[in-house]
């Protein structure tokens, strides 16, 4: 009986977590982004300005607030059923990596090239995919990311006249 | 004078800079970020040396291939090389992840051929008409046809309207950032210099539909063809779009009219080609957006119809279609070529050469298109973790081109990060995309029409093309909002 409650606390648990995942994150986003705009409408001073924003400001603000309760009624019914999922088999393909780090290394991109300019960015942050990607082969993994770079250089920067970044540090 | 023209353009002269034209085009069209806006604008100081015929062929060439080179992209990575291929991307990736981008890329270069032809036999012989039917659109026109392309989100968000309706309103809102396009009053910048400019849709729509696609590809691994190979060649592509041709007609004559009224634009007859094409079609086999043919066949036959379509008022009236069109003007300036009703007359050969300039260059990317399919298909079996640093830098690239701003490149790195929730989530991002490109259209020429009638909602159910239109849009929304498909099957059921 003991290991029963447990078990149905610990999917209890199991789920609320499973609540806050990317969907409501998202939710949330667009509700907290259409709040903002709606109160940044009281200080316009031109009617005609302020007709747009509040209007679809109202709106987004409701139909957030709709998706939100929606998704929390269904969570709700899904937890009192206490339907253990099983979790799919999940096969992960060769050179897979993370979201998360994709989108870490893709904002550490931004930031080393502000710092040590394109070329040389770009040579670091694709080494650094492949290497969150298990690819192993060094040698072949440098020479395509220095071309890479160099072809994108030459491309942007040379051909079609596009400033890219020299980095403040060389 | 026709014939004239046709002379000039075969010359080899007139074939060099077609040639190139065409193959500098197809470069920046495949380049995500970098549009026929760019090309043109880039390109337009080099040929102030050239002869005025020559000018216009290398930039006629320029412009169609650079639309056309947009869709190679869209089709192999799902990343849009112009914001005028982005719904190219919901059919013709899939495409290609079932192994079968030669197919995908066949239905692209067959349809732009197709619109692309339409659209320049539209510009020689109907520019005079047709721009004086497109001076009847006014304020209220303006208007409703956004409201019509707005309207479209309850349809395209049909089975979950829900988030749909919230994802248009959220473009809508994302779009009034800035100055007010109304009164000139900063609006809703959070007290940011960089958001007087508002959000830069390029960088947005490289994050949404590029960046997010990366993070996808990091995250599966192995090769955008799933099953190691790729199955079918272009000539199937070739043969499944010339079995629709009603299809093909439909869009090209949509596409051209889109073009026809000015500020619409090509990203405009993308989105309304699939949307109108995916209602006309209910229950394909395979569904829209899992590698439906239509899917790629409507939006690139109307984008490429469009390309000529933004040329007719700029030509005939001096008042440019979109911003390559307002470039177009610029080079006629340049080269002593005046606009008019009569232009292909008055503009002598050098008019007569941009036209065929443009019909040729059709066949020039049919050709490019064709014999590099497979060469071009065999991207999706290289390796995604290799693919994907070098998507992430093309991004950024991209991103940063535009304006030269680092702000650029984080506007696209968040927008990457929601494109790639709302991927997971099945949010439909079309909405989004719709409401910010159509959001700023409908306030200011809201506010123009009421303006014109002195206060007075008359004037957007007084004109004919405006009336329809509203009575159009109405039966959108009670077809979109409200569950018919439940009630006929219900009473079916009784």
């Amino acid at each position: 009986m003991n290991l029963q409650n447990n078990l149905i606390k610990m999917e209890k648990q199991k789920s609320f977590i499973h609540f806050f995942n990317g969907d409501i994150v998202f939710l949330t986003a667009c509700l907290t982004f259409s709040v903002l705009i709606f109160i940044q409408t009281s200080q316009l001073r031109d009617e005609s300005a302020i007709l747009v924003p509040r209007l679809f400001g109202i709106l987004a603000i409701l139909l957030a607030l709709s998706a939100i309760l929606i998704r929390t009624i269904v969570f709700l019914r899904e937890a009192n059923k206490l339907k253990t999922e099983i979790s799919s088999k999940h096969i992960e393909a060769e050179g897979a990596m993370s979201f998360y780090i994709a989108i870490t290394l893709s904002i550490v991109y931004l930031i080393i090239t502000e710092l040590i300019g394109f070329i040389l960015g770009t040579i670091i942050i694709i080494l650094a995919f492949l290497w969150f990607a298990k690819y192993r082969r060094i040698l072949v993994g440098l020479i395509y990311s220095i071309i890479t770079s160099l072809i994108l250089y030459f491309l942007f920067y040379s051909v079609l006249k596009v400033n890219l970044p020299r980095g403040i540090v060389f | 004078m026709l014939f004239e023209g046709l002379i000039l353009t075969i010359s080899l002269k007139g074939l060099f800079f077609l040639v190139i034209g065409g193959l500098i085009g197809l470069i920046i069209g495949i380049l995500p970020g970098l549009g026929p806006v760019f090309g043109t604008a880039l390109m337009l100081p080099f040929t102030f040396w050239l002869p005025a015929h020559l000018a216009l062929i290398f930039l006629g060439s320029l412009y169609s291939c650079c639309v056309y080179g947009g869709s190679i992209t869209a089709c192999l990575l799902g990343i849009p090389g112009t914001t005028g291929n982005i719904t190219t991307t919901f059919d013709g990736y899939p495409l290609s992840r079932q192994g079968r981008a030669g197919v995908a890329l066949g239905l692209s270069v067959t349809s732009s051929l197709i619109g692309g032809l339409f659209g320049v036999i539209c510009l020689a012989i109907l520019t005079p008409p047709l721009a004086k039917f497109a001076l009847k659109i006014g304020p209220a026109e303006y208007f409703m046809l956004a409201m019509f392309g707005l309207s479209m989100v309850a349809v395209t968000a049909r089975g979950d309207t829900l988030r749909g309706l919230l994802m248009g309103c959220i473009g809508i809102l994302i779009s009034t950032i800035g100055i007010s396009v109304v009164g000139g009053e900063n609006r809703c910048t959070f007290g940011s210099s960089y958001l007087e400019g508002g959000i830069p849709f390029v960088p947005a729509s490289i994050g949404l539909f590029a960046l997010s696609q990366a993070f996808i590809l990091a995250e599966q691994g192995g090769a955008i063809s799933k099953i190691g190979k790729v199955t079918s060649g272009v000539w199937e592509g070739v043969k499944e779009t010339l079995k629709r041709p009603l299809v093909v007609i439909r869009h090209a004559i949509l596409g051209t009219g889109i073009g026809i009224i000015p500020g619409v634009g090509i990203n405009v007859a993308n989105f309304m080609a699939y949307l109108i094409e995916s209602r006309i079609n209910k229950n394909p086999d395979p569904p829209f957006g899992k590698g439906q043919y239509l899917g790629v066949i409507a939006p690139e036959t109307a984008n490429n119809a469009c390309v000529s379509g933004e040329l007719i008022p700029a030509f005939a009236f001096g008042i440019p279609g979109g911003s390559t069109a307002a470039i177009f003007l610029a080079a006629l300036m340049m080269h002593d070529l005046k606009p008019g009703y009569d232009f292909f007359q008055s503009g002598g050969s050098a008019a007569s050469a941009l036209i065929w300039g443009m019909f040729l260059s059709q066949f020039l990317f049919f050709i490019f298109g064709v014999i590099g399919a497979n060469f071009f298909s065999k991207v999706t079996l290289v390796r995604n973790s290799i693919l994907v640093p070098t998507i992430v830098a093309l991004c950024y690239v991209g991103a940063y081109s535009s304006r030269g701003l680092i702000a650029d490149v984080i506007v696209m790195t968040i927008f990457g990060i929601a494109g790639y929730i709302m991927y997971k989530y099945n949010y439909p991002m079309a909405c989004l995309v719709l409401g910010m490109i159509l959001g700023p259209l409908a306030e200011t020429n809201y506010t123009r029409a009421l303006i014109l009638s002195d206060g007075s909602h008359r004037i957007f159910i007084s004109k004919p093309i405006s009336a329809i239109l509203f009575g159009v849009i109405i039966i959108m929304l009670l077809y979109g909002l409200l569950p018919w498909e439940k009630f006929f099957k219900r009473r079916r059921e009784d």
